[in-house]
């Protein structure tokens, strides 16, 4: 399936705006400039590649890729970039058939943001399965349906690792529950899809404000820790 | 230790690597105990332990966190705009890596009602980034109910609050935040569903469930 030409213009639209974004907050907060531009890299990445420009695409992923892994980490929270430059790579890498490459930039990115995330757990197992480490594909199809355990939703990868793990890892008459906790795939839960005709997105604010371009406190920021010091949890 | 210690402890400590050394899951085991009805020590632990990537014990440390803000607040009769919602943040990352996607969802309604409906600008703002992380997220699975927030950008959202010196840093930047996460969750969604040929891209329903009246509890 292919983008349409009027995504492929959003796209663009979009990356020009991150890049704009960054310029303006490079003035303020480098740091955050490059998660910014990280993001746009990413998109620019993702945009080349679906639209046939494959190895293209994954150089520009692979440039995100080593900007993040050079800057500092994340201060706290969630992921930044919201999706890690790493995992995007690593997916991208895995349709171009490069089982190899993406296992390799899993286990380098792993540890730049939160640890244990679902997608990176499914893309190590799938790496690992066509690599033919069908023990790490073991473990990692594992914790994944563990983390997944009182999931609310069917979802079909969960479904197809629990079958993975039932077909190689586990002993005859094993089963693995794969279904979601709160309901069955056929029945939605009580209030879903409930539509409520107004998003974020066709909201907006006073404008003016923000356009007044404030000079931002510099914040200390602690110097890059080498990520070989602990590893505990 | 004191508890003021250990909360500086887990956040001197809260970046990839170093969160994950045994001083800082010593912390965090530690402090909320020590002060069990502050809702901000009983979320704090949740900042190692998404580092780690153990998510049923940030699921606690958020359940409990924003079960005892929603008690303070009741109690005073004070209005929901008062929320945990630095922990309902947190918790709606850690119901996205539980594959809860609907629970996750549940939060971006309310800081919608409380951000829009009731006007407090931060909900708002954080509204726009935890709906980003939903689609980012979301958009990586194959559900049979798909999500669908609009893949139609937003309004560049401004800060109304920053001519108040209190304000400027943190409304700022979370404006900026929320804009740029928005875009590329956005842009990100059009090509994600690509990895399952099957998928839709564009659901065309919203997806949401409903609050009581004014957002109440």
């Amino acid at each position: 399936m292919a983008a349409s030409n009027a995504d492929s213009v959003t796209a663009f639209q979009a990356i020009h705006f991150l890049e704009n974004e960054a310029e303006l907050i490079y003035l303020h907060r480098p740091e955050h400039g490059d998660n910014t531009e990280i993001m746009a890299l990413l998109l620019r990445g993702v945009l080349l590649f679906e639209e046939g420009s494959q190895q293209e695409g994954l150089t520009v992923l692979a440039e995100a890729f080593k900007w993040e892994t050079n800057i500092d980490p994340p201060r706290d929270g969630p992921c930044m970039p919201i999706i890690p430059s790493f995992e995007l790579y690593a997916r991208y890498l895995l349709k171009a058939g490069q089982a190899d490459e993406a296992l390799q930039v899993l286990k380098s990115g792993n540890y730049t943001s939160s640890r244990n995330r679902g997608s990176t757990l499914l893309l190590f197992a799938q790496a690992s399965e066509q690599t033919g480490d069908l023990k790490a594909a073991c473990t990692h199809y594992e914790t994944l349906v563990a983390n997944f355990a009182i999931m609310d939703l069917a979802i079909r990868e969960i479904d197809e690792a629990g079958a993975f793990l039932v077909a190689n890892c586990l002993g005859n008459g094993t089963t693995f529950n794969t279904s979601p906790a709160t309901r069955t795939a056929s029945a939605p839960a009580s209030g879903y899809p409930a539509a409520l005709p107004r998003s974020f997105s066709h909201l907006e604010l006073q404008e003016g404000v923000a356009d007044k371009r404030i000079r931002l406190q510099e914040m200390a920021w602690s110097p890059k820790q080498q990520r070989e010091s602990l590893g505990h949890c | 230790m004191h508890p003021g210690a250990l909360h500086y402890r887990i956040h001197n400590l809260d970046e990839p690597f170093n969160s994950t050394s045994a001083r800082a899951l010593d912390a965090a085991a530690k402090y909320g105990p020590s002060s069990p009805t502050s809702p901000h020590a009983l979320h704090m632990p949740c900042h190692t332990y998404i580092r780690c990537g153990m998510w049923k014990e940030a699921n606690r440390a958020n359940e409990l966190s924003i079960n005892a803000a929603d008690i303070w607040i009741t109690h005073r009769h004070l209005s929901v705009s008062l929320r945990d919602f630095h922990s309902i943040e947190y918790q709606q990352y850690v119901y996205l890596q539980q594959g809860r996607f609907q629970s996750a969802m549940q939060f971006v309604d309310l800081n919608f009602v409380v951000g829009f409906d009731m006007g407090v600008f931060s909900a708002y703002v954080k509204g726009i980034l935890i709906e980003a992380r939903q689609l980012a997220e979301t958009h990586f699975w194959t559900t049979d109910a798909a999500f669908s927030i609009p893949t139609a950008f937003p309004a560049r959202i401004t800060c109304p609050t920053c001519d108040d010196p209190s304000f400027m840093d943190g409304n700022y930047l979370a404006t900026i935040w929320a804009n740029t996460a928005a875009y590329f969750a956005r842009v990100n969604a059009l090509f994600g569903s690509l990895v399952l040929p099957d998928r839709p891209v564009h659901p065309s329903t919203l997806f949401r469930t409903t609050l009581g009246p004014g957002g109440s509890l």
